[in-house]
This record gives C-alpha cells, structure tokens and sequence, in this order.
C-alpha cells in the first residue's frame, strides 16, 4: 500500500476504498472552507466596505482589525452551525 | 400546407396515443436541426460583456453600482447557451461543429461558475427522473407558490453546503461512470479556483469589485435561474410522466424575460429543438397537447 493511503472501515466494519492523502487533504479544505471564506473573502470585504464608508479610516490599522474579527468570527460560527445566518 | 392546419386536419379524439404520436412528431419534426446562431452569438456576446466587466470595473471606470445588474444579466444569460450545447443542439459527436458545441458548452456558463460535463450529467439526469423525489436533482425548486419557492431557496443557498449542490454530488455519485466521476472532480476544482480567485482579488484591494462582478451575481442570478428554469415550468411538480412532468404557463414578464420558459413543455417532449423554435413549436403542438391532458396555465 502507498504510504498516503490508507485503508477505512464502514460502519458495518466492512473495508471501503482507501483515502489518498490528496482526498484527506481536500476532505480537511472542505470541511473548513466557511472559515476559510470569511477570512480569505469577508474580512477583506468588510475592511474595504469600513475603508469607504469612513474616509478617514482608509490609512488606520482598524478597518483590517475589525475586516478580520467580522469576518473570521462569522466564518467559524457559519462552520459550526452550518449556516451563513 | 401549414403546420396548424395539418393538427386541425385531423379529430384528435379519433386518434389512437400512437397515431397522436406520430402526428406530434411529424410536426415536432418541422422545428429540429439547422444551426441555432442565436445561441451561439448570445454566447459568447454574453461572455465577451462579462469579461469586460473585469478591466473596466478594476480600473474604476465602470462603477460598482453599474457593473453588478450587468454582471447578474450575464450570469443569468450564461446558462441557456450551455443548455443548448448539453443537448447535442448546436452539432452532435462527430459532426463537423461538435467542437463549436463543446466549445459554447465550456464557456458560456463561465459566468455562472458551472462546469459543463456536471451539468450536463446532472441535466440529463434531471431530464431521466424530472419530479422524481430521489432521482431528479432540480426537485429541491419544488416548493407550494413562487413566494414560498423564494424563500426556501434563499433558506437553501444561506446553508455552507447548500442543498441543491449536494443534489448535484450525489447525482454525479449514482452514475458512477468515468465521465461521472471526471464531471465531479471538475465540480470541485471550479468551486476551489472561484473561491481562490476570490481571496486574491479580495486581499489585492478588489474584494468590492469582485463582489460586484462574481459573488453578488451569482446570487441573485443563481436564484433568477432557478426560479424561471426549474421551479416555474415545473410547477407543482407532483406528475411524473411525459405529459405530466413539465407545463406550459403565462409569465407576467413575458417570454424573453422568462428566458422561453413558457414553452418549456416542449422542450421536455423533444429535448433536442433548439429554445427559440419553441414558442412556434407550441403553438403548432397545442391542440395535441391539450389532448394529452398537459398543463398549460394560461398559454
């Protein structure tokens, strides 16, 4: 067996078709990408949008601060719960 | 001798269901092949607007305010041509222009963020079992009324993994063919590459721009497309059965609107005549179609 495979039991015990490391890594990227989405999407949406509306912000640390915190926090709450609201 | 008059030769109530069936397909004949040029046109014109969104809307010479209603028409106009090119429409494997048909096939739902082989697989699929609770993967649109159709599918596509993609998946999973499995991981690429692209743009300084012209859009537009292609002619959605699966109806917005789908019984019965034959084909198929016991509300 390569050594990225890896051999899965069913719930029945059965053996099913191995996991390559690629699938895992995939199977990772996909179980985590609302959070993934809000940082990498949202929070820079969200700084952008601050930047914008507040002119005065645009040279500030704090619009990426909070881009950061918004997004962030509502991507990992969309990965646990499912949902984006 | 026209068409209509060749229906209204007949008394329908006469007819056995096979000679009612060889009637509708001599006239249903009439309306296939030749080469759908509006579609292809309508193709790439479409894809050719949204690509010039990009620099235009990058560089700040479009404004967000009119690029993203530009950007959700061409999602929304993105998917028919593919549809076409699904069925084979445009040229069919080995004709000469069978790449011109995959080539509007791959392209033209760009826009949409949709490969084409999944779509196709999964239409198909769609077309095989339409209503069937477990086997058609557009049956997620059914719902009671186009309000309550609204709602739930906003409810669906607020989900991380939205219930009409996990249709789609298993769709592809119960094929189980090559092409099945090919269409699948290519489903996935698209979704990894949009969401790439995306977090680039984003932290490049674009993510406003971006939203404008791919997030935004394909929001709305996947919402305006569901409605009119999957809920709206398929409406209740109850009947299995050629007759039963698919209905005529009278849109308020009328038919360029509804992108054809007020004639999308038509395209269930003869999935291989191009869209803008449908309105004509219907009004020479109707008298056979009410006889059959189809659904046509108000058309």
């Amino acid at each position: 067996m390569p050594r990225d495979d890896v051999a899965h039991l069913s719930s029945d015990g059965a053996p099913t078709a191995p996991v390559s490391l690629i699938g895992r890594l995939l199977t990772l990227l996909l179980q985590g990408m609302p959070l993934i989405f809000g940082i990498g999407f949202i929070a820079p949406l969200m700084t952008q949008l601050l930047e914008r509306a507040l002119p005065g912000a645009a040279q500030a640390e704090w619009p990426l601060v909070a881009g950061l915190a918004i997004g962030g926090s509502w991507g990992a709450v969309a990965n646990l719960t499912g949902r984006w609201l | 001798m026209s068409v209509s008059a060749t229906v209204h030769e007949h008394d329908l109530s006469e007819l056995s269901s096979q000679q009612l069936l060889r009637l509708e397909r001599s006239i249903a004949e009439q309306f296939m092949g030749g080469l759908p040029w509006g579609s292809i046109v309508w193709a790439f014109t479409n894809l050719a607007v949204w690509l010039s969104l990009w620099p235009l809307t990058l560089s700040g010479a479009l404004p967000l305010w009119a690029a993203a209603p530009i950007a959700t028409l061409n999602v929304i106009l993105s998917y028919l041509p593919s549809h076409e090119a699904q069925h084979r429409i445009i040229a069919r494997e080995g004709e000469r222009l069978f790449w011109l048909n995959e080539v509007v096939g791959h392209l033209s739902p760009v826009p949409l963020g949709l490969p084409y082989q999944a779509a196709r697989l999964t239409h198909y699929e769609h077309h095989k079992h339409a209503n069937d609770l477990e086997l058609d993967p557009d049956i997620n649109t059914r719902s009671d009324s186009a309000w309550h159709m609204v709602v739930k599918d906003i409810g669906m596509q607020l989900r991380t993994v939205p219930k009409t993609n996990i249709a789609y998946a298993n769709a592809l999973e119960r094929l189980g063919t090559e092409d099945a499995r090919r269409a699948g991981a290519t489903l996935l690429a698209y979704a990894l590459v949009t969401n790439a692209l995306l977090f680039g743009f984003a932290w490049a300084g674009y993510a406003l721009e971006v939203a404008a012209i791919v997030w935004l859009p394909r929001i709305v537009g996947g919402l305006y497309i569901r409605f009119f292609l999957s809920w709206a002619p398929h409406h209740p959605a109850l009947a299995v059965g050629r007759y039963r699966d698919t209905r005529g109806f009278r849109s308020r917005l009328g038919n360029i609107l509804t992108m054809g789908m007020q004639y999308h019984v038509i395209h269930h019965l003869y999935p291989r005549m191009p869209l803008m034959r449908h309105p004509a084909a219907f009004r020479a198929l109707r008298p056979i179609l009410v006889a059959r016991g189809c659904r046509l509300d108000g058309i």
